[in-house]
C-alpha cells in the first residue's frame, strides 16, 4: 500500500469512527485532518491558518444576515399573515387548505431561507388549523413536511450559501444561486399543491374556507408587506442594485421595522433573544466552515475527488444517469446526516465529476438542495421529520407511512428539476 | 427553569470569586459577539444608503466588517461549545454506561482541539504583527487573529468543565443534541 493509500483510509476511519461515538462533526472534520496533517509532516498553524480562511470571506457574512432576518420576521406572525394571505387565494377549492399549505410553505421559505422553520412556523399554525376542518393529523402533518422542503431551494436558502462557498475556485455567484432557485421552487410548489389538492380530495377533504369580503383588504396589505423581504432581495440583485450580502442586511432592517414598529405581535424586548437564537445557527455553520476549509484543501492534495470522479465515470459516462446516481447518493447520505456538513464535504468531492460532465454547477447546486432537502423527511435522521412529529405528537412510524405518497411526489419534483436544467438556469443567464 | 442567567448547577454551589469573574467574562464575551453582529448590519446597510444616495462608497467598510465577522465567528464557534449545539451524528444509541465514557472521551477531544488552537493560533498571531490592514489605520492583522486563541481559550474552559460534568450551559431550549 502507498503512502497515500494509507493517509486516505486514516482519515476516513478517524472521520467515521469519531462520528459514530458523537463527537460534533465539525469535530471530526478538524481531528480527521489532523491525521492527515501530522502524517505528512505539516505545520499544524496550517490548520489555524485555514480555519481563518474559510471565514475570511465577505459572501459568508450573507448567512448570519439572512438567518436574522428571517428569525425576526418569524417570530412576528409572519405566518399567520402568510397563510391569511394564501387562504385568500386558495381556501374556496375543495382540498384548498392543502393547496394553502404548499404555498404558504414556499411564501415562509422565502423569507426564512430554511426548511425546518417553515415547518416549525408554518407546521405550528396551518397543522391544527387543518385538523379542525377534519383533515387527518397524519395528513396534514407529512404535507407540511413534504411542503417545508422548498425552504431549502427557494432563495434566501443559507444552504445555497453554502454550496457556493464550499464550491471553492470558480464558484457559482450567490446571485446567480439565489435567482436559479425561483422556478424550481415555483415548479415544485405548483407539483405539491397539485397532488395535495388531489390527495385530499380523495380521502375526502373538502371543506371549504372562505375569508368574509371586509377582510381583504388587510390581508392582502400584510402579506404583500410580509413577502417584501423576498421581492427586495430578488429586486435588488435582478436589478444590480446590490448584492445578496447587502440585500440581507437591508432585509434585516426592514424585518426589524415592520415587525416592530408596524405589525407589533412581539416586544421589541424580544429582539435580544432573537438575535441569540440567531448566534446559535450561525455558531454551528461557522464552525463547519471553517473546519472544512482545511478538510478540502486535505481532500485536494489527497487526491480523493479525482478517484471519485474516476469511480462514477466509470459505471458511466452518460450524464443523464450519472446525475439520477449523484442524486439518489445523496438523498441516501442525507438520511443519516445532517445537510449543512453534507454540502461542505460532498461539494468539492463532486465538483469535478459535474465539471467533466458539463452540467451547470449553478444546475447541480439545486439538484443538491432537493436531494438533501428530500433527505430532511427521511428517517433515522430526518430534522424537519422529527420537528413535524413532535409538533404534532404523532409517531415516526405512522408518519412516515403516511409520508409514502409524498415521497413519491418529492421524488417526481426532483426529477424534474434534474432533467429540466432551463429551470435552474433561465433566470441567472438572464442577468449574465 | 427558563432561560437562566448562570448556569444552574453553579448557583446551588458556593461561588469562589474567580469562578464568578470566569463566568462574567463568558458572557461579557456572548453579549460582544451580539453586538458584533448588529454592528456588521448597521455597517453594511450604511455602505448601501451611502453609494445610492451619496455615491460615496466607504474604503474602510469591508475590512471592518470582515474583521468583525471573524471574531463574531470564532466567538460564536466558543459558544456553540458551551452550549453542545455543535451538529452531531445522534442515530446510534448507546447504553447509559457507555455514554459516561463517551461524554468524557467527547471533553478530552475538545480540551485537545482547543490546545490546537490556543498553541498554533498564538503562532499565527505572532507572525501576524508584520502585517497591516490600510483602512483600518494601519492595525497590524494579527488583532483579527487573535480571535483563533482567545476562542481557543474559552473552548479549553468550557472543555474542563464539562470533563468534570459541570453544566455551564446558559441558554436552556436552545435546541442542539
Amino acid at each position: 500500500m502507498d503512502h497515500t493509500t494509507i493517509e486516505i483510509i486514516v482519515l476516513t476511519t478517524t472521520f467515521i469512527g469519531l462520528m459514530l461515538i458523537r463527537v460534533p462533526i465539525s469535530l471530526c472534520i478538524v481531528a480527521s485532518t489532523l491525521s492527515v496533517f501530522l502524517m505528512e509532516n505539516f505545520g499544524l498553524e496550517l490548520i489555524s491558518h485555514k480555519m481563518i480562511d474559510g471565514l475570511n470571506t465577505y459572501a459568508l457574512l450573507t448567512i448570519p444576515f439572512f438567518i436574522l432576518a428571517g428569525q425576526i420576521m418569524g417570530e412576528g406572525g409572519l405566518a399567520k399573515r402568510l397563510i391569511r394571505f394564501a387562504l385568500l387565494g386558495f381556501g374556496r377549492f375543495p382540498g384548498g387548505l392543502a393547496m394553502v399549505n404548499c404555498l404558504a410553505c414556499l411564501l415562509f421559505g422565502n423569507i426564512s431561507g430554511s426548511a425546518s422553520a417553515d415547518m416549525a412556523s408554518v407546521g405550528t399554525v396551518m397543522i391544527p388549523q387543518m385538523v379542525k376542518k377534519g383533515y387527518s393529523k397524519e395528513f396534514a402533518t407529512s404535507l407540511t413536511i413534504s411542503a417545508s422542503v422548498q425552504g431549502v431551494v427557494v432563495p434566501p436558502s443559507h444552504n445555497l450559501i453554502l454550496y457556493a462557498l464550499a464550491y471553492g475556485a470558480a464558484a457559482p455567484s450567490i446571485n446567480a444561486l439565489f435567482l436559479a432557485g425561483v422556478f424550481p421552487g415555483l415548479v415544485i410548489c405548483a407539483i405539491l399543491m397539485t397532488a395535495g389538492a388531489l390527495l385530499a380530495v380523495k380521502n375526502g377533504y373538502t371543506v371549504k374556507e372562505t375569508i368574509p369580503k371586509g377582510e381583504y383588504g388587510k390581508i392582502i396589505f400584510d402579506g404583500i408587506f410580509s413577502i417584501m423581504p423576498c421581492v427586495i432581495i430578488l429586486g435588488g440583485i435582478f436589478s444590480g442594485w446590490f448584492t445578496a450580502t447587502e440585500a440581507g442586511a437591508i432585509a434585516c432592517l426592514y424585518a426589524f421595522i415592520i415587525t416592530f414598529f408596524f405589525y407589533k405581535d412581539i416586544p421589541i424586548k424580544d429582539f435580544w433573544p432573537i438575535i441569540l437564537k440567531t448566534l446559535r445557527i450561525c455558531s454551528l455553520v461557522f464552525f463547519l466552515m471553517s473546519a472544512s476549509a482545511a478538510f478540502s484543501y486535505v481532500l485536494t492534495i489527497l487526491r480523493i475527488p479525482e478517484m471519485i470522479t474516476q469511480l462514477l465515470l466509470g459505471i458511466s459516462s452518460n450524464p443523464l444517469i450519472l446525475l439520477f446516481i449523484i442524486a439518489c447518493l445523496l438523498i441516501l447520505l442525507s438520511a443519516p446526516m445532517d445537510m449543512a456538513p453534507l454540502i461542505m464535504i460532498m461539494t468539492p468531492i463532486l465538483k469535478p465529476v459535474i465539471l467533466s460532465m458539463h452540467v451547470d454547477p449553478i444546475h447541480f447546486g439545486i439538484i443538491m438542495m432537493l436531494s438533501l432537502g428530500i433527505g430532511l423527511t427521511i428517517p433515522p435522521h430526518g430534522a424537519v421529520l422529527f420537528i413535524g412529529c413532535a409538533l404534532t405528537d404523532t409517531p415516526i412510524g405512522k408518519a412516515v407511512q403516511s409520508m409514502l405518497p409524498f415521497y413519491l411526489i418529492l421524488f417526481i419534483c426532483l426529477m424534474v428539476i434534474v432533467y429540466i436544467p432551463q429551470l435552474s438556469l433561465f433566470l441567472p443567464h438572464l442577468i449574465r | 427553569m427558563e432561560d437562566s442567567k448562570e448556569p444552574a448547577q453553579i448557583q446551588k454551589k458556593e461561588v469562589n470569586w474567580v469562578f464568578s469573574l470566569l463566568l462574567s467574562i463568558d458572557k461579557a464575551f456572548e453579549e460582544l459577539s451580539k453586538i458584533m453582529l448588529l454592528t456588521m448590519i448597521v455597517i453594511v446597510c450604511f455602505q448601501v444608503f451611502a453609494r445610492k444616495l451619496f455615491s460615496y462608497t466607504p474604503t474602510w467598510s469591508l475590512d471592518v466588517t470582515i474583521f468583525l465577522l471573524i471574531w463574531f465567528s470564532f466567538l460564536g464557534i466558543a459558544m456553540g461549545f458551551r452550549e453542545r449545539i455543535h451538529l452531531a451524528f445522534t442515530s446510534i444509541h448507546f447504553s447509559d454506561n457507555a455514554n459516561f465514557y463517551i461524554e468524557k472521551l467527547i471533553s478530552i477531544f475538545e480540551i485537545v482541539f482547543s490546545l490546537i488552537l490556543i498553541v498554533y493560533g498564538t503562532k499565527l498571531t505572532l507572525n501576524d504583527f508584520g502585517q497591516i490592514i490600510p483602512t483600518m489605520g494601519n492595525l497590524p492583522i494579527a488583532y483579527r487573529t487573535l480571535a483563533v486563541p482567545v476562542s481557543g481559550v474559552l473552548i479549553l474552559f468550557y472543555g474542563i468543565f464539562q470533563f468534570f460534568g459541570v453544566d455551564l450551559k446558559r441558554h436552556k431550549g436552545l435546541g442542539g443534541h
